[in-house]
């Protein structure tokens, strides 16, 4: 424990190369692979958010499901504070989870309706470490508090409360074990507008105080800028392009990256280029092609798309797969390289 | 817009809403008010005076959070009300007629007749145990004069023209063959299929990716325009409104906040709820939102006060006194004490 404290320079998280396949057999027991994640590698850093966007199907809960080890990986690495995970046995494992928990997007389904909020709290509260009652109860109130409740609002039941005081106390219950990665899967989007600022705003709080690594999945672009460090926009199981926020934002350069900021419609930060539109939608299908996978919904897209596209470094690691991207930018109304 | 409100019809400024004097609207929604259960056991007052103008070829934003009662307006004009709720005063008409007390089988030619409606989940206005096209075949066949062949080859080329393609071998699959982009396009045609004045759009691509819900929206107005029928569109997202619909309402616990232009509205708000919004969905700061403090509120009982005072930044005592009117300014109408 002292070790791995002293080896905080390093990343909380690192992830190589990461494959995940769903294996489903038909009526007549013939077997479909489905490539969800396909060599993903990403880190996140203490007190950082890595943001992965795109649409439904892209995969991109798929990987934070195997980065938690909620379900297994087909290869690759994943090292958790120093240490190789994937490979150790869930029971071993158990002791290590605490310092890697989830805030869901329906809070509502992630707590027990039958039982008070303070029991949910409470089981939190043991994964520590045995500590007497009183002890617990203290570090429950603690948490409501922080969260900027009311302790006695724990004394409800989750249908007793709102959403947004539910996904409040859902962040409380995911911090009692003091861990040190959070995985926040569409934390705003059961929310009202109106309530989405102010978890955004509390989860950027306790980032900043509790020097949390946060993995962020999430549709609303808007929440990933407020929220993000580095971003990876995800495309049927692929990074199509990687960067710091400002890199993914201002100067996004892959079709896919911009015909979704295009169809976001935000007003900050004003981006360059033509428009962007993307025709049709994502298809399984497109998924086990060797080459650019977006050729059909893209408005750039030529033969030599169909040939395998790496991820290429453009300018300071910002990363894109897509050979025009890289090599000609202007012709696709991109201004030339910074 | 004058003065002392000599005739009722007018004190309350509806004359504002219509951008062509003299036309008949298309929707003429005028003080609504909808409570559940019954006059002595009221529970909440969920609608409470909606004041709503659809004029004809016109698309309308209607816009709110969960529980501001955007979706009961639509279900109130469709005469759709769930289990006990009722209507407790004010008028709908459509094209004129009066909708509130007629009878339910003129209710039922005017729904799927001079207005369709379009769900969030396309799954839930196609029937899965028919096929796509049999049902817009069908629809088509009960509101007009084709029979069976030429219904069938209306039904394909509808399908087609809402960007299906290969309409002709698709019309013959059933829902769950569809992708959800599909799946909407073809509730369209089923909503477009019997020539509605009305259109009305009940959250149609929430559901649906950004990239999808850019698609499917510019879809449903290029296709009401071109049919020179009225949208009224049904969003919690203010920046879908600013882009598709030529006029905004803003709805917040059961009223109407600001409703006019959509230029105006959502360029130069007049109520602070409208500018709440407007912050909270199209500004982006670094490493931060904008986040309106408190609840939305759910039950909504007889207020004596602005819904929103409890939230806004700009409340004062004046806005504890009375719940605001809804009040014609410059060339729109606010409920709000300040505006």
């Amino acid at each position: 424990m002292n070790q791995r404290n002293a080896s905080r320079g390093g990343p909380v998280v690192e992830v190589r190369e990461l494959l995940k396949d769903y294996v489903t057999r038909d009526a007549r027991l013939r077997q479909h692979v489905a490539r969800a994640v396909d060599g993903v590698s990403f880190e996140i850093h203490a007190g950082e958010t890595f943001a992965i966007v795109g649409e439904s199907g892209s995969g991109k809960t798929t990987v934070g499901r195997v980065l938690l080890k909620l379900t297994s990986a087909t290869d690759g690495t994943v090292t958790f504070r120093g240490d190789e995970i994937l490979d150790v046995p869930e029971r071993r494992f158990r002791p290590e989870r605490r310092h890697m928990q989830m805030v869901f997007q329906d809070p509502l389904a992630a707590f027990d309706p039958q039982t008070t909020i303070r029991s949910s709290l409470r089981e939190f509260t043991r994964l520590r470490g045995s500590r007497s009652r009183a002890e617990e109860d203290e570090a429950i109130v603690e948490a409501v508090r922080s969260v900027g409740l009311e302790p006695e609002i724990a004394g409800r039941r989750p249908s007793q409360v709102s959403g947004g005081q539910l996904q409040r106390l859902s962040i409380a219950r995911s911090l009692l074990p003091e861990p040190s990665l959070l995985f926040l899967d569409e934390p705003t989007s059961s929310l009202d507008v109106s309530i989405r600022g102010q978890i955004v705003n509390l989860l950027l709080d306790l980032q900043e105080s509790n020097e949390l690594a946060y993995l962020l999945v999430a549709h609303d672009l808007r929440v990933v800028y407020a929220m993000a460090h580095q971003v990876a926009v995800m495309y049927l199981g692929q990074f199509v392009e990687v960067g710091s926020r400002d890199q993914v934002y201002a100067n996004a350069r892959h079709p896919y990256t911009r015909g979704l900021l295009d169809a976001a419609e935000l007003d900050e930060p004003p981006r360059q280029g033509e428009p962007v539109r993307l025709v049709g939608e994502i298809s399984e299908e497109a998924a086990t092609k060797p080459g650019c996978r977006l050729t059909l919904r893209c408005p750039f897209a030529v033969e030599r798309c169909e040939e395998p596209q790496p991820l290429q470094e453009t300018t300071d690691g910002h990363l894109v797969r897509c050979w025009r991207a890289v090599e000609q930018p202007v012709e696709i109304g991109l201004p030339p390289g910074r | 817009m004058s003065t002392s409100g000599v005739d009722t019809a007018v004190s309350n400024g509806t004359d504002l809403l219509t951008p062509h004097d003299g036309d008949v609207p298309v929707l003429d929604v005028v003080d609504l008010t909808v409570g559940f259960g019954s006059a002595a056991r009221r529970r909440s007052i969920p609608l409470q005076g909606i004041h709503l103008r659809v004029a004809a070829g016109e698309r309308m934003a209607l816009v709110g959070e969960s529980g501001s009662g955007k979706s009961l307006t639509a279900a109130a004009v469709l005469g759709l009300l769930p289990e006990g709720a009722e209507v407790i005063r004010g008028s709908i008409r459509l094209d004129g007629e009066e909708l509130i007390g007629a009878p339910e089988r003129r209710l039922r030619d005017l729904r799927g007749g001079r207005m369709a409606i379009m769900f969030q989940n396309p799954r839930a206005s196609l029937n899965p145990v028919l096929t796509v096209g049999g049902q817009i075949a069908e629809v088509i066949r009960v509101h007009g004069e084709a029979g069976r062949k030429e219904s069938w080859s209306q039904a394909v080329d509808l399908l087609a023209e809402m960007g299906i393609p290969d309409a002709g071998r698709r019309a013959k699959d059933y829902v769950h063959q569809y992708s959800g982009g599909m799946a909407q396009r073809a509730a369209l045609a089923m909503a477009l299929s019997c020539r509605p004045d009305l259109l009305i759009a009940d959250e149609p691509t929430t559901g649906l990716d950004a990239t999808l819900q850019q698609q499917v929206l510019e879809l449903v107005v290029e296709q009401v325009s071109s049919r020179h029928a009225s949208l009224l569109l049904i969003t919690h997202d203010i920046a879908v409104a600013r882009s598709h619909c030529e006029r905004t309402t803003v709805m917040y616990a059961g009223r109407v906040m600001e409703s006019g232009p959509t230029a105006s509205v959502t360029g130069d708000p007049r109520n602070p709820y409208t500018s709440a919004l407007l912050k909270a969905f199209v500004t982006v700061d670094q490493r931060r939102m904008y986040a309106i403090g408190g609840t939305v509120p759910t039950l909504i009982g007889e207020l004596g006060e602005c819904a929103f005072a409890d939230r806004c930044p700009l409340a004062g005592p004046e806005c504890l006194d009375g719940v605001p009117e809804l009040r014609p300014v410059a060339d729109r109408r606010v409920a709000c004490v300040k505006a």
